[in-house]
């Protein structure tokens, strides 16, 4: 047979060739049964990707600080656990320490999760949700921290790496017991047989309990904290830089503010025509305007809303608009919002958008 | 038309049940068969052979999405009250996905055995099937399947709504035990770390126990490969355990020597206790049964002969036996099992049955052969409170109407 693995088989095997041509396989404890499969090395596997354990196993070498890690996460990770991870709509990432017992029990990462280790390797293997393996190990080291800052866990540039991050003190960490059923009235009754569950080895104990305090994390390398560059692995769509199509850009002129007018009212238009062709199968405008609009964006940068959609949308081809296409869906948004149009275009420059404060709108 | 010694009274039936039932030893005037319709003269030649079968456009039975805000972090539910068998159509085996269904080809598939092993080794699908496969029928539930249970009952919820997130199907794979034996478990494994290919790389811990136990590595579903949505190609298969920990899209286990702390062992599929604490490696289900028809949402076409039909199962084991009520509990009749009773799979209960045309309420209530019984909501909750989300087994009832309409109510 060509595709019989023609590799020695391990020491025990035996394939026994009866007389008739039939083949039997027989075994014996410890032994393989086949020769199938392809030895690999354990650094073979590895490659596959980390499994980190609740000792740091597995995590690779890296590192990051919540200072670094907060303008990654207001880029990739607050459009849906919200801006201090509080708001959701998705997941609560913060918050909430000491209500478990309450009727307000409310599970985050800081409150319930008993390993921060489970965050890195959660983060790792499926965040963000429509982007999963798209941070850099540093990335998933920076937003990890940013998100124990969050929670009070960690200091702003407490440096999280393999040796710090087992030790970070999740406050429930010890909040897990081993399945207490049967627990329930008569079924719990001594006539009944043990379940199989009563095998699992319990895993209390298992996780690391190590104290922050004990064991401080060293704090980065000591300058002050610079403002976060942008991450390399960003996709970075051809022809990002500022097109030079536009007409005069809204941040060129006085002092920019959406009050008195930075995007045209054609571009609003483009806006809208794009937004209907490309946004509408799955958004509605109402999802970006009025209290969640505000809740949202407020306070932060234009460049923060024109990098969110020009990062994470469309869902199934991220960044794959021109950068001028996306300037006029934040455009159109900005409209929708009661923002007047002007005489100055929205730019596309990363900076010019970043000094564009959303204020709140105008009343109605 | 039922064969005569179907007709109530059953044999089985206890003393106390079905006052309604009294109408059974009457003769019953059974309706007039009706007309046969004129020929037309010739007929219309049927559909020809096909390639890859449907179902007649007559049935409409379907999941229903349980919504959500991506359809890729959603759930499906197995419309219950509309199935006749004990195995669920691959069409209908619910959903619960985390990152999508991936896209996969099996000849590019690859299954990695790391960690605390003799031999690392990586197996394409095609050596996956020449190893030594069974064939085992069994259930997958999701440990959140009757969560709706936690809240006081809503009239309009449904079997499906309340119970769809169980299937059962015939699965073809590999045990578990042979692979690991191929690799080689070294003596301080007690855990293996599971990891799907989807976008999200589902990762749960399986104890070693439990994986050289009855656990399968699976390519068949129902006679023929996976569905997508349950894992195509390779998934594991933890019979009686809760859905999530049977990681579909199988594209690695590692040993390890304890359990890995993964974020859907932590975070979710815990069960949140009054005082705080939190349940973990909550894995078996409970015994559990649900009358499916009549259920909520279907109607009886005024009083006379039904048949009441519903699904038990247990994850603890074989099905013993199922009690009928049809007065909110007070009483309880023996169930017929439809043979075979498999363990850790749907079984399939039927109580003939006579209806008065006054307002009743049914109930099932399931043992199995561990001696697990389900309990009623009032007991659960006071053991358990309301806030542990998973592993609802309590007693389901259905209220009918005068008017025949079927609706959920506690008990």
């Amino acid at each position: 047979m060509s595709d019989w693995n023609a590799r020695t088989v391990a020491a025990g095997a035996v394939l026994s060739m009866l007389c008739a041509g039939a083949v039997w396989a027989q075994t014996s404890d410890g032994a393989r049964l086949t020769n199938l499969g392809t030895l690999a090395t354990p650094e073979e596997i590895a490659a596959w990707g980390p499994i980190v354990g609740p000792d740091g196993e597995g995590l690779p070498a890296g590192g990051g600080t919540a200072a670094e890690g907060r303008a990654l996460y207001d880029r990739r990770c607050a459009v849906c656990h919200g801006p201090t991870g509080q708001e959701g709509p998705d997941d609560r990432l913060a918050g909430g320490q000491g209500s478990l017992a309450g009727d307000g029990a409310r599970k985050t990462v800081g409150s319930y999760w008993p390993a921060a280790t489970t965050l890195w390797d959660y983060v790792n293997r499926a965040m963000p949700f429509n982007q999963p393996g798209s941070l850099a190990v540093d990335e998933v080291y920076a937003v990890v921290a940013y998100v124990l800052y969050l929670n009070d866990l960690v200091g702003e540039d407490d440096r999280i790496d393999p040796a710090t991050l087992p030790g970070v003190a999740m406050p429930n960490r010890d909040g897990f017991v081993p399945d207490a059923r049967p627990d329930v009235g008569e079924a719990s009754g001594a006539a009944r047989r043990a379940p199989a569950a009563a095998q699992v080895p319990a895993a209390a104990g298992t996780i690391a309990a190590a104290v922050a305090e004990s064991a401080e994390p060293p704090t980065a390398s000591g300058g002050p904290a610079v403002a976060a560059p942008e991450p390399a692995e960003l996709p970075a769509p051809a022809g990002r830089s500022a097109s030079a199509a536009e007409p005069r850009s809204a941040a060129q002129s006085s002092g920019g503010s959406l009050l008195e007018g930075v995007f045209t009212p054609a571009q609003a238009s483009r806006g809208e025509r794009t937004f209907s062709d490309v946004c509408a199968a799955c958004h509605d405008t109402g999802e970006f305007s009025g209290g969640r609009f505000r809740i949202s964006w407020v306070g932060r940068p234009v460049g923060d809303l024109f990098d969110t959609i020009s990062t994470l949308m469309p869902e199934a081809d991220p960044g794959s608009l021109s950068p001028a296409e996306y300037a006029a869906i934040v455009a159109y948004l900005l409209q929708v919002n009661g923002y007047p149009a002007g005489d100055a275009a929205l730019p596309t420059n990363q900076r010019a958008l970043g000094q564009l404060e959303i204020v709140s709108p105008p009343a109605p | 038309m039922p064969e005569r010694d179907t007709l109530l009274p059953s044999r089985r039936s206890r003393r106390g049940f079905l006052k309604a039932a009294a109408l059974g030893s009457a003769a019953v005037a059974l309706p007039p068969l009706p007309v046969s319709a004129q020929e037309p003269a010739g007929r219309r030649l049927g559909a020809g052979v096909s390639a890859y079968g449907g179902r007649s456009r007559f049935e409409v039975a379907t999941r229903r999405v349980r919504g959500g805000r991506y359809d890729q972090a959603a759930g499906s539910l197995t419309p219950l009250q509309h199935l006749d068998g004990a195995i669920t159509p691959s069409a209908l085996h619910f959903e619960r996905h985390h990152g999508g269904i991936p896209d996969i080809d099996p000849a590019e598939h690859r299954l990695a055995i790391g960690g605390l092993v003799e031999r690392p080794l990586v197996f394409t699908m095609a050596e996956l099937r020449r190893l030594p496969a069974v064939n085992r029928v069994y259930f997958i539930e999701c440990s959140g399947n009757g969560r709706v249970k936690w809240s006081p009952a809503q009239p309009d919820t449904d079997a499906q709504a309340a119970f769809g997130m169980t299937s059962c199907s015939e699965w073809t794979g590999v045990p578990l035990s042979v692979l690991l034996g191929e690799a080689g478990v070294r003596p301080e494994a007690r855990w293996l770390v599971a990891e799907g290919a989807d976008a999200c790389r589902m990762t749960r811990s399986v104890p070693l126990d439990k994986a050289m136990d009855d656990v399968l590595v699976a390519y068949g579903q129902n006679g023929e490969a996976l569905r997508p949505a349950q894992g195509y190609p390779l998934r594991l298969l933890i019979p009686g355990w809760e859905g999530n920990i049977s990681i579909k899209w199988l594209r690695r286990m590692q040993l390890v020597d304890r359990a890995w702390q993964t974020r859907e062992e932590t975070s979710k599929y815990t069960d949140l206790m009054p005082n705080g604490e939190a349940r973990q490696f909550t894995f078996v289900m409970d015994a559990k049964s649900v009358i499916t028809r009549p259920s909520g949402g279907q109607r009886l076409d005024g009083p006379g002969f039904y048949q009441i039909s519903g699904l038990a199962w247990s994850g603890r084991g074989r099905v013993r036996g199922v009690e009928v009520s049809t007065d909110g509990g007070g009483s309880w009749a023996e169930a017929r099992l439809q043979e075979p009773v498999l363990p850790l799979a749907h079984t399939r209960f039927r109580l003939d049955w006579r209806w008065d045309g006054s307002p009743v309420t049914l109930v099932s209530r399931c043992i199995d052969e561990t001696g697990d019984r389900q309990p009623t909501r009032d007991a659960l909750i006071a053991a358990r409170g309301t806030r542990s989300s998973y592993h609802n087994n309590a007693l389901q009832a259905w209220r009918i109407r005068a008017d025949g309409g079927v609706e959920n109510v506690d008990v």
